[in-house]
């Protein structure tokens, strides 16, 4: 038969029974919805943390010692000391890295603060004065500590917003000093909120200089991480070679197995963050999936009703000249149309839901959510229910095709 | 050359032990003619009638369509048989519905290789043909007994098959509009040269008939001109 006369028999065949089609369609409809929304949700939350890593500047490189982290929670390089003075000095030499601008070293850790009653445990982040060019922070009130500061090693810090509202609640921060253990800082200047940016919260952080840092407060002679500036965007990848070979030639590594040091650029860890976000939307769409399968199971078993409902029809159409493929064709067709017709309901609704959600957050949590409607879930969508229509329409429909004619005509 | 020519043909069903519903049928049947199949119930008439008409094969025996053995026919060229060379009418009309007369009668062409520009006048002059021009856009459901066997025999003519089948095609109408329809079956044979075989066991039927095989327990009793 010609495709355009399967289609119509087809949907004639649907339309006589339309608010059982309906509901034997939901299955698929309420799958599709749920896997639409998944995967728009997990896009909007992987834009979410990429704008935020973009907070740090897209021309900064990271070096932190110990070995690359094989995973989220593999904290294995916080307990390295490979990171020296030495290291820095040769990473500055031109020569050695032409390409690089800056190279920032930062210490931290967690510590507790106290002014008068009032004590608060926060992030010390020890760092020179460049670190604020880089993220891009401005004081609120008062100033951020210079060169001189951090050369003539001056007990000062720039708190964040949310270390100014513990210790000081409403009234004036700068000019007054806190302790961090066991010694006293004056407070020069007060961040504006700014929520995470990249890894670092600085609402939570006191910004101290990396001399006092060092002495002072951890007792360390190393560095927790040098934060490289590169000239352009596009000398990022050869800037990361050229500090690669310094510091293993400072660390006298000949294995690169062997690295004590690993190297990250924002790409890098955009795309780490990626692989989790997308892990974490696989897992989910499986779950949705599993409904995908009830309602093929459901789409199957009314096919089958359908079949011996109409098992005259069929015999009918054999009698005036149907093969077993068109037989076979208009039962299969009439799956994949059912499943279809659930999928493009369900990618409707799915990006309904996912917009309504993604304008929540943005109104109620202040996020700068930015709703996309997903193509390839939408694409993956129809393909996915076509299937199921073709999977489990195909045992019903082999049942129809095969009826024989004279036994079909005589069912009652 | 004979149309039809089936030679010593024998149907087991398997299950009704040592009886066979067909027990060594042989006759030849020529283009044009209107042979009427008579016999008691369960004498084996619609058995031989299916068999005849591709729906069934027998279980042993020849059947030469055409002067072509069926053997060599492959499941896909019966259909295709079926389709474009037999008309089959049956006595439960089977029309589809919630489908029109025309759409009914459409049914054939759409599995068939006719030209679709040709099918609304072929639709239209079947339905002509056995005079339900006024009903052309009603159900099934809108028509009455004798109405819905005509519709069947315009689903059989819209394929111009070589033969029309119709099995019991009055059984279930009253004797008026019995006779309507066996009027529109002899008006076809006679005046468009349908070659047209049915099976009846109302002698007032078989009267219509130019021969008349008269069938008992699986074989043929007689075969004679009237
Ligand atoms: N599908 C079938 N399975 C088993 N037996 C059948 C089947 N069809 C017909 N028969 C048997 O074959 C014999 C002939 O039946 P049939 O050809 O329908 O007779 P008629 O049409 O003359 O009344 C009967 O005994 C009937 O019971
Ligand atoms: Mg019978």
């Amino acid at each position: 038969m010609r495709t355009k006369f399967l289609f119509s028999t087809s949907l004639r065949g649907l339309g006589a029974h339309k608010s059982r089609s309906f509901l034997t369609i939901l299955g698929i409809v309420i799958g599709i919805t749920a896997i639409i929304l998944v995967m728009s949700i997990g896009q909007g939350a992987q834009n979410l943390i990429l704008s935020q890593i973009q907070g740090m500047g897209s021309k900064t490189i990271v070096v932190a010692p110990g070995r690359q982290p094989s995973g989220p929670s593999d904290f294995a390089q916080i307990f390295s000391d490979s990171l020296k003075k030495r290291d820095i000095d040769l990473l500055s030499l031109k020569e050695n890295v032409p390409y690089a601008k800056h190279i920032i070293p930062v210490v931290f850790g967690g510590e507790n603060s106290s002014y008068g009653d009032e004590t608060y445990r926060m992030t010390v982040f020890g760092s020179d004065e460049r670190v604020f060019d880089i993220f891009e922070l401005f004081p609120e009130a008062g100033v951020l500590f210079s060169e001189s500061e951090v050369k003539g090693h001056q007990p000062v810090v720039v708190i964040g917003s949310t270390v100014k509202d513990e210790l000081f609640g409403d009234s004036e921060a700068v000019g007054e000093r806190i302790r961090i253990k066991g010694k006293n800082f004056r407070i020069i200047g007060v961040l504006p909120k700014k929520g995470q940016v990249s890894f670092f919260n600085f609402d939570t952080m006191a910004v101290i200089p990396y001399t006092v840092a060092q002495e002072d407060i951890f007792g360390i002679k190393y560095y927790h991480r040098f934060l490289i500036e590169a000239d352009q965007e596009s000398h990022i990848d050869a800037a990361v070679d050229d500090i690669k070979i310094v510091l293993r030639n400072s660390h006298n590594i000949t294995d690169p197995d062997k690295d004590d040091f690993f190297v990250e650029t924002q790409a890098d860890l955009a795309s780490r963050i990626g692989t989790i976000t997308d892990i974490l939307t696989l897992l989910l769409v499986s779950i949705a999936a599993i409904s995908l399968v009830v309602g093929g199971i459901g789409i199957m078993n009314i096919m089958l009703v359908a079949v011996t409902e109409r098992t005259k029809e069929i015999g009918l159409r054999k009698s005036i000249g149907a093969t077993n493929r068109d037989i076979l064709r208009q039962f299969l067709l009439e799956a994949i149309v059912l499943t279809s017709v659930g999928g493009l309901v369900g990618i409707f609704l799915g990006a309904l839901f996912s917009f309504i959600i993604s304008v929540v957050l943005t109104k109620t949590l202040g996020l700068s959510w930015s709703y996309s409607f997903p193509v390839f879930a939408a694409v993956l969508g129809i393909a996915v229910s076509g299937i199921i229509g073709l999977v489990f329409g195909i045992y019903p429909a082999r049942k129809a095709s095969r009826k024989n004619p004279i036994e079909a005509l005589r069912y009652e | 050359m004979n149309l039809i020519e089936v030679k010593n043909l024998r149907k087991d069903y398997g299950e009704t032990e040592g009886v066979p519903a067909l027990n060594g049928v042989s006759f030849n049947i020529s283009a044009g003619e209107l042979v009427a199949i008579m016999g008691p119930s369960g004498s084996g008439k619609s058995t031989l009638l299916h068999i005849l008409g591709f729906l069934d094969k027998a279980s042993s025996g020849q059947y030469f369509f055409d002067g072509k053995s069926i053997e060599d026919y492959s499941e896909d060229e019966l259909a295709k048989i079926r389709n474009s060379k037999i008309g089959f009418v049956f006595q439960a009309f089977n029309l589809l519905a919630r489908n029109s007369v025309y759409e009914n009668v459409k049914l054939p062409l759409l599995y068939s290789s006719v030209p679709e520009g040709e099918w609304d006048g072929r639709i239209r002059s079947s339905i002509e043909a056995v005079g339900l021009g006024h009903r052309i856009g009603h159900d099934p459901a809108q028509l009455s007994g004798g109405e819905k066997q005509r519709a069947a025999i315009a689903r059989a003519l819209v394929t111009e098959p070589d033969v029309i089948f119709a099995d019991e095609p009055t059984g279930n109408l009253d004797s008026k509009n019995g006779e309507a329809v066996m009027k529109i079956l002899t008006n076809l044979n006679m005046s468009l040269k349908h070659t047209i075989i049915l099976v009846t066991h109302e002698e007032s039927i078989a009267k219509f008939a130019g021969r008349l095989i008269y069938v008992k327990d699986g074989k043929i009793e007689s075969d004679k001109k009237i």
